[in-house]
């Protein structure tokens, strides 16, 4: 009986390797357990041309040689143990077309153990459809291997695989790569301490923790001319290995793969040739940008109106059932109207969540991503900033920490500057309650003006982060290079258990996160406003009583007038006339000076503020909304919220850097106090001159 | 006695509430890293 050629078949998972095991051993197979793990043993024996038999083992699914799982030590303890009796005569690697770059990893890998290697590219039926070609000849010169085109779907090029496993003797078994560029020194060293080893070999003994047969990790100690790495030393090693190997692979598909996206014919090549079109992937962008605003403003209205009423009531309820006194007060002026100030948003941070959900899940965000790519680059940045400026519109914060990934500290320090612009979700608030006051309602093209000023809001953000990383990169003197690479995700509908559980998490963290804050800040605003110094606040009945004796006014005129008196003289009311100079360029009062102030600690409390310093001292049942239409200009005499104002405090909130936990994360990311502080002046004064020209304009 | 214990409680709901703020911007407390085996400094660890 002639021997068994034995095969390994092997690759990175979802390649189709165990249908390519299954057609090539047919019944002939069995499955079993490795000796003293549970990873699964598939091994079968599969007939050859010339009467020749294969034995045939399906090792487990594994990216590379660098084993983080005992299902990819199993295949790198094979790899290494000659001893083994399954140790293959040849190795094949199986390879989906579609993702051949990464798949050619671990060929590279096998390749370098000096073991002959088969590369198999699997699932070739797609290539027509994904609009792929290959130079097989070039492609089986540059690899210095056999190549079988298969598609175990379609029962293609199966026959072709025996015949390159029966003639195996005849696939070379030359290394791809040199693996002492990476360090020649140590190499070099290594080399010397071990002479009869291979150095691909040993090189994955130092760094893999696997038992390996008969070579022993100790070895390395006993031998004293050999000095091995640090950890870390080690880990930057194997980084810079999986950096030349992929040069190695690009250089290799560059000419012996053309992908040409025109050509592809599926419906995900059909569906990412429009949605990531030069001018229709925007257009689409730009329509599904405008249905989500105008979706949050006619969804949410009528719940939000419901929770607003709600507080309302529940705050003259709370004042006319318990005991009178500072704890009732307390409650119904400071606490129930901070509270609802940012519970009535939850309809709208819902929606919002929810559509941005919809869309990561269902594979578009993605192609958002690379489309933004695209007019990154014009401006200095590369893709990867596209990810936290995107993720900027939920909060700031994980966004600023997502420039991790960033692998050039000028584009990174570019990002974390610019990436507070983009509309974070703590914004969203302070933008709903000014829109409602002063944009008239009316509609344009079907989009009402309300929609439409939220998303120029929104682009108003992205565009300055933009422009601003623009102007950075021409001033930042640093030089460093990066590269973006995306992999797209397949479309498919969204799970609904997602996308529940995502808009509950987010909504959740968002209200709990604000929630405390504004409880706490609700409390002691109460307390600035319902106290104050010395004789004006003290004596304010009498004061009042004098100052319009003449007048006659009815009781309840007169405790407006006595209530607007004490606001003015408690503790806030003075901090706050002593601002209101610097704020009253800009069309806004002591009371907007305070929010102001205090939504410095997270935007989202400025509504709660205006609620409670409104609802001080005040006996009516009103919403928020209501408090804030009513509100009177001092100076002016008319309205307070009006056009010019109103747009005046959205450019402002746009554009100041009001968040005191992402100048802590800047900090942190930054190691130091330059930046975050340069951002919050910067940010800053340009808020405050923006705010001051539109209102000085529109007024 | 009914105004000194909503006096009692309005002080104790503002001296929590500053300790509370104090806290959260001011004086942090440093947590303990746990040892979970990430090692990245991405704070989720």
């Amino acid at each position: 009986m002639s021997k068994q050629i034995n095969v390994a078949l092997i690759g990175n998972p979802n390649t189709g390797k165990t249908s390519v095991f299954n057609a090539l051993t047919g019944l002939n197979q069995k499955v079993g357990n490795y000796p003293g793990i549970t990873v699964e043993k598939k091994e079968g024996v599969c007939k050859l041309p010339r009467g020749l038999k294969a034995h045939i083992i399906d090792l487990p699914g594994t990216y590379s040689l660098n084993a983080s799982s005992l299902d990819e030590s199993v295949v790198i303890e094979l790899l290494l143990n000659q001893n083994d009796k399954d140790f293959p005569d040849i190795a094949v690697v199986v390879t989906d077309v579609e993702n051949l770059k990464r798949n050619l990893l671990i060929f590279t890998q096998i390749k370098d153990l000096k073991i002959p290697t088969l590369l198999v590219i699997n699932m070739a039926d797609r290539m027509s459809y994904k609009g792929i070609s290959l130079d097989i000849a070039y492609l089986e010169e540059q690899l210095q291997t056999k190549i079988a085109l298969t598609s175990t779907r379609k029962k293609i090029g199966i026959d072709t695989l025996k015949e390159l496993i029966a003639n195996y003797k005849e696939v070379p078994s030359e290394p791809c790569l040199d693996i002492a560029q990476i360090d020649a020194n140590y190499f070099e060293n290594l080399r010397k301490a071990f002479p009869n080893q291979l150095l691909y070999k040993l090189w994955l003994v130092i760094t893999q923790d696997v038992n390996f047969g008969k070579t022993d990790r100790k070895e390395f100690d006993a031998v004293a001319d050999f000095k091995t790495k640090s950890e870390g030393d080690l880990k930057r090693l194997q980084q810079k290995e999986t950096i030349k190997r992929y040069q190695y692979i690009n250089n290799v598909l560059k000419k012996g793969q053309t992908i040409d996206a025109t050509q592809a014919k599926d419906l995900r090549s059909k569906l990412d040739r429009v949605l990531t079109h030069k001018v229709w992937g925007y257009v689409i962008f730009f329509i599904i940008l405008m249905a989500l605003f105008q979706s949050i403003y006619d969804w949410a209205t009528v719940p939000m109106d419901m929770i607003d009423s709600a507080f309302a009531f529940l705050s003259e309820w709370t004042k006319d059932h318990l005991p009178s006194g500072a704890f009732t007060d307390l409650l119904s002026e400071g606490i129930i109207p901070g509270l609802g100030g940012i519970v009535i948003f939850i309809p709208q941070i819902a929606f919002l969540f929810l559509f941005l959900a919809i869309l990561e899940e269902s594979g578009y965000m993605s192609r958002v991503v690379f489309l933004m790519d695209r007019v990154m680059r014009r401006f200095g940045l590369s893709g990867k900033s596209v990810v936290p400026l995107i993720s900027g519109t939920a909060c700031a914060i994980p966004a600023v920490m997502a420039t991790r990934n960033i692998e050039s500290w000028k584009e990174r320090l570019i990002t974390i500057l610019v990436t507070p612009f983009t509309t974070c979700s703590a914004r969203l608030p302070v933008y709903l309650i000014i829109i409602a006051l002063v944009i008239p309602d009316g509609s344009f093209l079907g989009f009402s003006y309300q929609a439409l000023t939220l998303m120029l809001l929104y682009l108003l953000g992205f565009g300055t982060a933009v422009g601003s990383a623009y102007i950075l990169n021409r001033i930042l003197k640093i030089k460093s290079k990066s590269f973006f690479v995306i992999e797209m995700p397949n479309y498919k509908l969204p799970l609904f258990k997602n996308v529940f559980y995502t808009v509950v998490e987010k909504t959740k963290a968002f209200i709990f996160g604000a929630g405390k804050i504004i409880l706490a800040i609700s409390i002691v605003l109460w307390f600035l406003a319902s106290y104050g110094p010395g004789e004006n606040f003290n004596s304010a009945e009498n004061i009042i009583a004098e100052q319009y004796a003449s007048d006659n006014l009815e009781e309840e005129d007169l405790e407006h007038k006595i209530a607007q008196y004490k606001l003015e003289h408690s503790y806030i009311g003075i901090a706050g006339r002593a601002i209101e100079p610097a704020i009253r360029p800009l069309g806004y009062d002591w009371k907007i000076g305070i929010a102001i102030i205090s939504s410095f600690a997270a935007r989202e409390v400025f509504v709660g503020t205006l609620a409670t310093i409104y609802s001080v001292g005040s006996d009516d049942e009103e919403t928020i909304k209501n408090r804030m239409a009513g509100e009177v200009n001092p100076i002016l005499g008319g309205p307070l919220f009006t056009f010019a104002s109103g747009i005046s405090l959205l450019l402002f909130y746009a554009f100041a850097m009001q968040c005191m936990s992402t100048l802590a994360i800047v900090k942190r990311e930054t190691n130091s106090w330059k930046w975050p502080v340069l951002q919050l002046v910067i940010m800053s004064v340009f808020a405050y001159v923006v705010a001051l020209i539109a209102f000085q304009l529109l007024k | 006695m009914n105004a000194f214990i909503q006096n009692i409680l309005v002080i104790t709901a503002l001296i929590l509430a500053v300790v509370f703020l104090v806290r959260k911007y001011i004086w942090k407390k440093k947590k303990p890293k746990k040892g979970c085996g990430g090692n990245d400094d991405c704070g989720c660890h």
